[in-house]
């Protein structure tokens, strides 16, 4: 998993304590030096700037914060620094500001209960291309996307559905399996899963489908 | 409402104020219940004696003194305020009174009937005074009649921003025909009397006192509105602040003692704070939607419970995530109970300082995984007085028709509990 030149990460979070507390974890987690923190920021403007000036590979971004949410800053980003990939990091959040942050743009989203080791994955594949779910994500997109798996007639647009292939990858991020483990389970590699994923994350950002935004208007990720 | 107030043969009901089939405040179906007369004759023999004046103040006195027949004693519909009257009236909103209509009409034809009365009699002013007045008078009644709704839609700031724009521009049309009534009517009126001259200096007068009072007394108004205005703003946050500075001393602040005197246990102090946010995030965020209107607890919420009770007692931190939700019944229950079984295994013997529990609600039914990352085991190793697996959790969930799956190995252990969902469910 160790990348030649380490990824370069910006944090981005209000609370300098939990930047530090970030900081500290990657660092000791992070023994083949796979990830280097190059700047933090605690605001909005902060973090365009830092973000801006340090050109990183990856973002960690709090999904609350003052000056609008971790959505702003990716869009502040996306228009001239479209390489810069986000991770949304976050403690409690309502689901609502999740999917806005992953709509918006972000590849992933993982608790702040994260261990080093598993945050540091996370990076690792976010730098990669790859998007990134923690298991409260899964269950929610499961949520979200259900009803119509048994459905008999394909909906008419696929963004709107998922295949029984995602569902399956999902439900066995959501029992908090890694990508690893859950290709041993379906005896895939885990560049496929890794596919899935990301495909239910295009859909995730793409999709349209009504629920997404009722559900998660009424709901709670964590 | 008021029939025993009406039993013929018995004593004279007291005289209260009509509710039913009124035209104006009930006064003369009032009147005619206590006599036992007819309605219509009373209020004819009111319409006559308005002619001079008399029946006139005894209506609004009656109107006024006397309560309604619908007033319980409660005090909501007594007149303590003239300014209750309108409201005594028009009882709940204005739109769910079905005579609204007819009394329109009726006060149109009363302010008429009061203009042409003290046209005729009153102001020895001629004929031709007789229609302004009517027409001032009708406009004032008609200023009157919408009065309570436009200031309930004018003070209430809920109003303002819920309230539909349509009906409040309705009631401000309302209300400016009333008042443009009432000027046309003064003004024709004292135009028929040749006193528009007098009147506008009169008029001038007044206006130029009124302005000269209002260019110096307005800046403190405004201030002084302005000040009450912020200050019940600063009361409500005040009240908010209070509130949340309650909620956070009771649980955070003494959760943060009591870390403090255990420090040096850091079991304790994990499940402490695993306490203290679970029960701030169930503050913070609303409760979880249930399945069940009834109030009858849900599966997710049972399965959360329990995750919870495991976290306090044994100390490590479990994840729950929950797809979809379904009522308890007796084999969901004890799905719920098996998995709370797998939980305090995983919590006591794997050594992980994590358990991750998924719970999803199908159509085909309702599957839980209990997954940890401690030290595997070989359930055919487990010591035949150990009976927690083979009892609680794989003989529990085939009693109810469901089956149990444990996966043991060096990457942890995953209990995974099926439950099929009855066919005539």
């Amino acid at each position: 998993m160790t990348a030649p030149t380490p990824v370069r990460v910006v944090l981005v979070d209000d609370h300098r304590l939990v930047r530090s507390g970030v900081r500290a974890e990657l660092n000791s987690a992070d023994e083949g030096g796979a990830v280097a923190v190059v700047g933090e920021a605690g605001d909005v403007d902060e973090a365009l700037r830092v973000i801006n000036a340090e050109k990183p590979d990856v973002v960690l971004l709090d999904v609350h914060m003052p000056g609008g949410g971790g959505a702003e800053v990716i869009r502040g980003v996306h228009a001239t620094l479209p390489a810069v990939r986000f991770l949304a990091l976050s403690v409690s959040d309502a689901a609502e500001d999740v999917i806005g942050v992953v709509r918006a743009g972000a590849r992933g989203y993982v608790t702040k209960a994260i261990d080093g080791p598993a945050l540091t994955d996370a990076i690792v594949r976010v730098a990669s291309g790859d998007a990134v779910f923690g298991p409260r994500l899964a269950g929610f997109v499961l949520d979200a996307f259900s009803g119509d798996g048994a459905a008999a007639a394909p909906a008419d647009n696929d963004l709107d559905a998922l295949t029984p292939r995602e569902r399956e990858v999902l439900r066995l991020i959501a029992r908090g399996y890694t990508y690893r483990e859950a290709a041993q389970e379906l005896v895939l590699s885990e560049r496929t899963i890794e596919t899935h994923v990301s495909s239910v994350l295009r859909k995730l950002q793409l999709s349209n489908r009504r629920e997404l935004a009722r559900w998660a208007s009424s709901r709670h990720i964590v | 409402m008021s029939n025993e107030r009406t039993e013929p043969g018995t004593s004279r009901p007291a005289l209260v104020r009509s509710s039913e089939g009124r035209m104006i405040a009930g006064v003369a179906g009032g009147i005619a219940r206590q006599l036992g007369l007819n309605v219509t004759l009373v209020r004819i023999l009111f319409t006559i004696l308005t002619v001079n004046g008399i029946a006139f103040l005894i209506y609004f006195a009656i109107w006024l003194l006397v309560p309604d027949d619908t007033d319980d004693g409660s005090g909501k519909t007594r007149l303590r305020h003239p300014r209750d009257v309108p409201r005594a009236i028009f009882r709940g909103r204005a739109g769910d009174d079905p005579h609204r209509l007819q009394k329109l009409i009726a006060y149109v034809i009363v302010g008429s009937l009061i203009g042409s009365v003290l046209g005729a009699f009153g102001l020895h002013t001629g004929t031709a005074s007789g229609l302004p007045v009517s027409v001032a008078i009708i406009g004032a009644l008609l200023i009157w009649w919408r009065a309570p709704e436009a200031q309930r839609a004018q003070w209430s700031s809920d109003a303002r921003r819920y309230g539909s724009r349509i009906s409040r521009r309705g009631s401000l049309f309302v209300v400016l025909g009333g008042v443009g009534l009432v000027i046309a009517g003064v003004v024709a009126f004292l135009a028929a009397h040749d006193a528009l001259a007098q009147a506008r200096a009169g008029a001038l007068a007044i206006g130029a006192t009124f302005l000269g009072v209002l260019l110096v007394t307005g800046p403190w108004l405004f201030r002084l509105l302005r000040e009450l205005t912020a200050e019940r703003r600063e009361r409500i946050r005040e009240h908010e602040r209070a509130e949340v500075a309650a909620h956070v001393h009771d649980s955070v602040l003494q959760t943060l003692a009591l870390i403090q005197s255990q420090a040096g246990d850091p079991d304790a102090v994990r499940r402490l704070a695993r306490r203290q946010e679970r029960e701030l995030r169930g503050w913070l965020y609303a409760p979880e939607p249930t399945a069940s209107e009834d109030g009858a607890p849900s599966f997710a919420t049972a399965l959360r419970t329990a995750a919870a009770d495991v976290e306090d007692t044994h100390g490590v931190s479990i994840d729950v995530v929950v797809v979809g939700d379904t009522t308890v019944d007796e084999a969901v229950t004890a799905t719920v109970a098996a998995a709370r079984e797998a939980m305090v295994n995983a919590a006591k013997s794997s050594g992980a300082p994590a358990v991750s529990v998924f719970a999803e609600v199908t159509a085909q039914g309702v599957e839980v995984y209990v997954r940890d990352r401690g030290r595997g085991f070989d359930p055919d190793d487990v010591p035949a007085d150990r009976r927690g697996i083979r009892d609680s959790i794989v003989g529990r969930m085939a009693r109810h028709g469901g089956t149990a799956t444990v996966r043991s190995g060096d990457g942890g252990t995953e209990v995974a509990l099926n439950l099929a969902r009855k066919v005539n469910a």
